[in-house]
């Protein structure tokens, strides 16, 4: 109990400590490393609910770290950390943050966040309940995250001891990266990645934001060190393939390389985009057609338009950076009210993987196609007898807020769906606010859908997608954007 | 034996001949009898430009205010061009720098080239608005235009005369040349309708405040582009499919032909003095060209682009006005890229006979249905203008926008569903179709008529006649200017028919 109250007299005093102190313009600090984290073959990837066994890695997969630091009484950290991987199960920050805190001792360990850039040709991160992934020869899931934690940790070590004085700018163009996915009909239904060329199609369910930010990072020789590219669309296109693929992502590190040097550290950071993708809903022979004409296969195609806005971008505020500037970095766990599961939703999902069970005693091979289906409709199961208990459930959610000059950069932990992103940043009092969705999920990511789209049903709206509905979303946006604000209220001092 | 073998020999080969010379003859007749949906005829192709910048002072059109010009910032254009598929079909395409064409316009056009080329199906031209807020007004009775400014009378005899003869002009200079099509993006369509918690819905509503939800509708940021080259291999038009009206300067009282402008003088200046660019505007009734949030962030990379320094972003009052030239570049160079970016692709791809058919269908739709309330609201709202000498000049559109809607409920007493006269076309190229409507089309339904078009691209052209909204069932719940009754003569009762109709249209010029 006493534990309790100093816990709440310390929060309490921390925030308004951050709420009155003004803030100093400082010199930026900056690190970056770039680590291979392809996984030993043959692995399982994950991303779709049927088990896929990898033989080939088409593409490496990579973890980029970025670290940005002031220094002095009044200074913070921000260690970003974007990774090839369809989520960050946020058991596996905490040991990511453990091996940097055994490093690092004298930093602090919650100024660390990953974001995976959602790519559906990565390996399995959660410890289990995922598919059942025969004991040999596969690469075990404990073990790749042991490498992985390895990797990773190792990486922002080395860029944390590298930080040296550096400078940066930030940047806005766009890219026609990422389509509306989910599909709306004349009975008010929606459906995922559904057909559009129908007598009943009627409209996309949400919007599509097509702006690409960008932040660049130069050394205090001038040399680009690092790009950070905010994308609204997740890595996608190949998501069917029985291989390890980071998707676009590799021909967008590839040609920014190309371009702007072989060393140029690149982060992927997919914006809210739970109800987009990377495909074409409608007019996609006409998309076929140019990109057959040039050549190019689908992922190069997206990688070319992302490319040509970081250029547009890189052109205009190359001349424009900044060395020292305000820098702060809250963070605070976010309660966030969890969807509510029926008894509708219950006794279905209980008969759903009652029956599932038959099947896999019957045929083992079923689990193949039916575990990760069947443990999906599980967790609803055991959320609802949990509510039972506790008729409130909150999901604690690991929220960053970052002002970096005049930007702001907010994580959530889902796959947001577009719109809340839109609320964000059009509510934002910051120049440019980047939102960055699958910063941490628990098990394997999930959706958080709009009103609209709860109305609508269909796959990422329907309760088993959804730790967090609507209402939870709207407590995410308003408790960013009064974050934002507290930022920008602050009197800044030189 | 040696002789029956001989003469079996010399049957047989009569035979062999006979069955080639058959089967030649009908392989000839059956692609003789093939429709031209499977091979098309050499394209024949004219173009050519024509002003129709209005004599000053001219009034303006688009807004509820009577505004004068005194100033042509730009010149106002027609573009023409024509495309015959030899023997076949003739199609007339004209873009012209105004806020809508009324019947009475293309009538008027219509007569005029008949009387120079008979032989010309008069209902095979299109003619289409930019929507541009700053062309002279060419609806009749809807503004209190003061003597001594250009009355709309004269201006659409004038225009009528110059788009005419310039129809006449090209058609006579029309020679083969070749075609092709391709597709980029560009970010020039902004939805303007903001969506709130209590679900009201406004347009150009805020969207920094606490009860902001969403964007009502989708953005459509495809460019789709048509080229015509000559005989001799020359570029010599272009037709530019842009999802957003011609609407960023659009509350000057000037004549501007808005972000065409530039568009036109770009593409000139790479390609040649002789390019035609004809601007058509897709289904773009809930968009603008100009930004709805994040604005500051897209105006500083704007003023960056043209300053080389940031605006001071901590000084800023959180409202940015683009309706400036900085943005009008802005919007033409994202344009320009599109279309550059799509002729460098698809150059490779030319079609100097493709299929080219053209279908014309008249067609009623569904009115909107004007409820007693909404009958009472306009008679109380009209009377309000009127009473008042000063707001009933100012205003005279708006008197005009409520008196409408009094006459219609007056309709509905003895006819209870009055129904919506629409002329659409509908033209295959190739691959791809051209199809038409009157309205300010909300881009849901341009979007459902590509979904479920059976060509490669379907270009959706807007304002193809006199105009209005056409809103979808979430707009008209959401209400607001551009989706209540006063905007609406067509609701979604009827736009969902005129998507059918559409979708059908086209997908008959692909049979199965």
């Amino acid at each position: 109990m006493v534990k309790k109250i100093f816990k709440k007299i310390a929060t309490v005093t921390c925030l308004t400590l951050f709420l009155i102190v003004p803030v100093v313009a400082s010199q930026l600090y900056i690190g970056s490393r770039t680590v291979d984290i392809t996984p030993q073959l043959p692995v399982a990837v994950t991303g779709q609910f049927h088990l896929r066994i990898a033989e080939i890695a088409e593409t490496p997969l990579i973890a980029t770290v970025m670290v940005l630091e002031t220094r002095g009484a009044n200074g913070d950290l921000a260690i970003m950390v974007s990774c090839d991987a369809l989520y960050i199960p946020t058991d596996l920050v905490a040991l990511v943050r453990q091996a940097v805190k055994n490093q690092l001792p004298d930093i602090d360990e919650n100024k660390i966040f990953l974001n995976a850039t959602h790519t559906h040709t990565a390996p399995v991160l959660a410890l289990e309940g995922e598919y059942l992934i025969p004991k040999t020869g596969v690469t075990q899931v404990k073990d790749y995250r042991k490498f992985f934690v390895e990797k990773v940790s190792g990486a922002i070590v080395s860029a944390y001891k590298d930080s040296a004085p550096g400078s940066v700018a930030w940047g806005m163009a766009y890219a026609v990266a990422g389509y509306n996915r989910r599909i709306v009909y004349a009975d008010g239904t929606s459906g995922m990645s559904s057909k559009t060329n129908l007598p009943e199609f009627r409209s996309f369910e949400g919007s599509e934001d097509h702006n690409v930010n960008t932040l660049f990072f130069w050394n205090d020789k001038g040399k680009l060190i690092s790009v950070v590219v905010g994308v609204a669309s997740p890595s996608q296109e190949v998501e069917g393939r029985y291989a390890v693929n980071a998707d676009y992502w590799h021909p967008v590190r590839e040609g920014i390389k190309e371009k702007y040097g072989k060393d140029v550290n690149v982060l992927g950071w997919a914006a809210a985009a739970g109800d987009i993708t990377p495909h074409m809903r409608y007019r996609k022979d006409a998309d076929d057609r140019m990109r057959n004409l040039r050549n190019l296969s689908r992922t190069e195609e997206l990688a070319r338009r992302i490319i040509l806005a970081v250029d547009e971008s890189y052109n205009s505020v190359a001349t424009e950076r900044h060395s020292e500037l305000v820098f702060e970095h809250h963070v605070e766990e976010l309660p966030l009210p969890e969807r509510w599961v029926t008894e509708k939703n219950y006794l279905e999902a209980k008969a759903f993987v009652q029956n599932a069970k038959e099947q896999i005693a019957e045929d083992p091979k079923a689990a193949d196609a039916l575990y990760r289906m069947m443990n999906w409709q599980e967790r609803t199961v055991k959320r609802y007898e949990k509510q039972l208990e506790n008729p409130k459930p909150l999901y604690p959610m690991d929220l960053h807020v970052i002002r970096l000059g005049d930007i702001a950069i907010c994580t959530n932990e889902f796959e947001l769906f577009s719109d809340f992103g839109i609320r964000m940043i059009a509510r934002s009092k910051a120049l440019q606010t980047f939102v960055i969705q699958l910063t941490g999920s628990s098990d394997w990511g999930s959706y958080l859908p709009t009103d609209r789209a709860v109305r609508g049903g269909a796959y990422s709206a329907v309760i088993h997608s959804n730790i967090v509905g609507p209402v939870g979303g709207q407590v995410l946006v308003e408790r960013t954007v009064e974050v934002i604000d507290q930022l920008w209220n602050k009197e800044v001092t030189q | 034996m040696e002789k029956q073998t001989h003469i079996d020999y010399r049957v047989s080969k009569i035979k062999n001949n006979l069955f080639l010379a058959i089967s030649f003859f009908i392989i000839f007749v059956a692609f003789q009898l093939l429709p031209n949906t499977v091979f098309g005829q050499d394209l024949y192709i004219g173009a050519a430009t024509v002003d129709i910048t209005p004599k000053l002072p001219a009034a303006v059109d688009g807004q509820m205010t009577v505004r004068i010009a005194k100033v042509a910032e730009t010149p106002l254009t027609a573009n023409v061009i024509v495309l015959e598929s030899r023997g076949e079909n003739t199609t007339v395409i004209v873009s012209c720098d105004l806020v809508t064409v009324p019947t009475e316009l293309k009538e008027m056009i219509q007569k005029e080239v008949k009387k120079s080329l008979p032989e010309l199906d008069e209902k095979k031209i299109i003619i289409n608005a930019t929507h541009t807020h700053t062309g002279g007004v060419v609806r009749d009775n809807r503004y209190n235009i003061p003597e001594g400014v250009t009355q709309v009378k004269d201006y659409l005899q004038f225009i009528s005369n110059q788009v005419s003869k310039t129809i006449v002009t090209a058609y006579n200079q029309r020679e083969k040349g070749s075609v092709s099509w391709g597709i980029s993006h560009a970010k020039v369509a902004y939805i303007r309708r903001a969506v709130y918690e209590d679900g009201t819905a406004k347009m150009y509503g805020g969207t920094h405040q606490a009860n902001f939800i969403k964007m009502e509708g989708f953005e459509d940021q495809a460019i789709q582009s048509l080229f015509f080259w000559n005989q001799k291999g020359e570029f010599v038009a272009t037709c530019i499919n842009v999802p957003s009206p011609a609407q960023i300067v659009e509350s000057r009282s000037a004549v501007n032909a808005d972000y065409w402008h530039p568009v036109r003088e770009g593409l000139k200046e790479k390609y040649g003095q002789q390019l035609v660019v004809a601007g058509w505007i897709g289904a773009a009734g809930d968009q603008t060209p100009r930004p709805r949030y994040d604005e500051f962030a897209e105006w500083r990379m704007i003023a960056l682009r043209n300053e080389k320094k940031s605006p001071d972003f901590g000084t800023h009052s959180g409202a940015v006005d683009f309706r400036n030239e900085y943005h009008l570049s802005e919007i033409a160079g994202r344009i320009i890229r599109a279309v550059d970016e799509t002729y460098e692709t698809v150059k490779i791809d030319k079609h100097d006979a493709p299929v080219m058919k053209h279908v014309v269908n008249n067609i009623e739709l569904p009115m909107r249905v004007v409820t007693e309330t909404e009958y009472d609201n306009a008679v109380k709202m009209r009377a309000e203008d009127m009473n008042d000498p000063e707001r009933a000049q100012v205003y005279s559109r708006r008197i005009v926008w409520y008196s409408k809607v009094v006459d219609r409920y007056e309709i509905q007493k003895t006819t209870p569903q009055p129904m919506f006269p629409v002329e659409l076309h509908a033209l295959r190229i190739g691959d791809v179709v051209i199809c038409t409507n009157p309205f300010e089309l909300f881009t849901e339904y341009g979007i459902q008529m590509k979904a479920r078009s059976n060509a490669m691209q379907t270009f959706v052209v807007q304002l193809v006649g006199p105009g209005n909204y056409l809103p979808t069932h979430e707009a008209v719940r959401g209400g607001h200017y551009s989706a209540i009754v006063e905007s609406n003569e067509v609701g979604p009762e009827g736009g969902q028919i005129l998507v059918n109709w559409s979708v059908a249209m086209i997908n008959k010029l692909w049979p199965q």
